[in-house]
């Protein structure tokens, strides 16, 4: 129920890049009519954010509740990531102002850790004000499905306080 | 499988809204035009598979694997030098 005591707290994400501010709390489920591909059938996720995890995100299915993604923000380990959302993909997702939706990237860890990438070519789009989300496809331009990002992570180290992430919402879990 | 000759120029219809015409042939390059409603989305088949496979080996639960990252990189609530917090 969205009533005023329940009202989602504000969650920063990316100080580098861009700024945006998602309102996410328990009850923020996003809808994913098409699945993503190769779980097409899951049609439902939260994103929770924990304060030990930052700057990853995780993309929790509700169902199966054993299917998470971990995701980042791709604007963090890609400077001048550009991906064109075509009219197709705006239109599934209910987008009609560029800031009606923000992007992730789905993140494949790898046991060394320095080998973990993420998948620029096919970001997370999600409807912030729709609660619609999609994996769009960018298949015309030539960003990696495996970008490395420990490089980047780590420079950052030197820069200014990671990722801001307020309100946390570990208790979606 | 249905399978349907065509020639350039001619088209098939798949369900009352989805078109699909042959542009054109060359050598072994065929051009296809899809006319499609505009929330359908149409890939090529490797792109599409190759973002199934990534997903999938992307998916697990990797909670600890990302604390144990993040430990590294000194992010979370460690100190972003390494030292301890």
């Amino acid at each position: 129920m969205n009533t005023a005591e329940t009202k989602p707290h504000a969650t920063t994400i990316s100080p580098y890049g861009r700024l945006v501010s998602m309102p996410i709390h328990s009850e923020n489920i996003f809808h994913f009519p098409a699945g993503i591909p190769a779980f097409e059938n899951v049609k439902q996720f939260l994103f929770v954010m924990r304060p030990a995890t930052q700057p990853f995100v995780f993309m929790q299915a509700l169902e199966p509740a054993d299917l998470s993604f971990v995701c980042i923000d791709p604007f963090l380990v890609y400077p001048g990531y550009n991906p064109r959302i075509s009219e197709a993909d705006a239109s599934f997702l209910h987008v009609e102002k560029p800031e009606d939706f923000i992007l992730f990237s789905i993140v494949t860890v790898h046991k060394d850790a320095r080998n973990t990438t993420c998948n620029l070519q096919a970001p997370i789009a999600i409807n912030l004000q729709a609660c619609v989300g999609k994996q769009v496809i960018c298949e015309n331009q030539n960003f990696p499905i495996r970008h490395r990002i420990w490089d980047a992570l780590s420079r950052q180290d030197d820069a200014e306080p990671n990722v801001v992430l307020e309100g946390a919402v570990a208790a979606a879990l | 499988m249905l399978i349907l000759t065509r020639k350039s120029e001619e088209s098939v219809v798949i369900g009352h809204n989805i078109e699909v015409r042959i542009l054109g042939i060359r050598g072994d390059q065929i051009s296809l035009g899809f006319s499609a409603p505009r929330d359908i989305s149409i890939y090529r088949k490797e792109v599409y598979d190759a973002i199934q496979q990534e997903n999938r080996q992307a998916a697990g639960n990797e909670t600890n694997a990302v604390e144990s990252m993040v430990r590294r990189l000194g992010g979370g609530q460690g100190k972003p030098d390494g030292t301890p917090a």
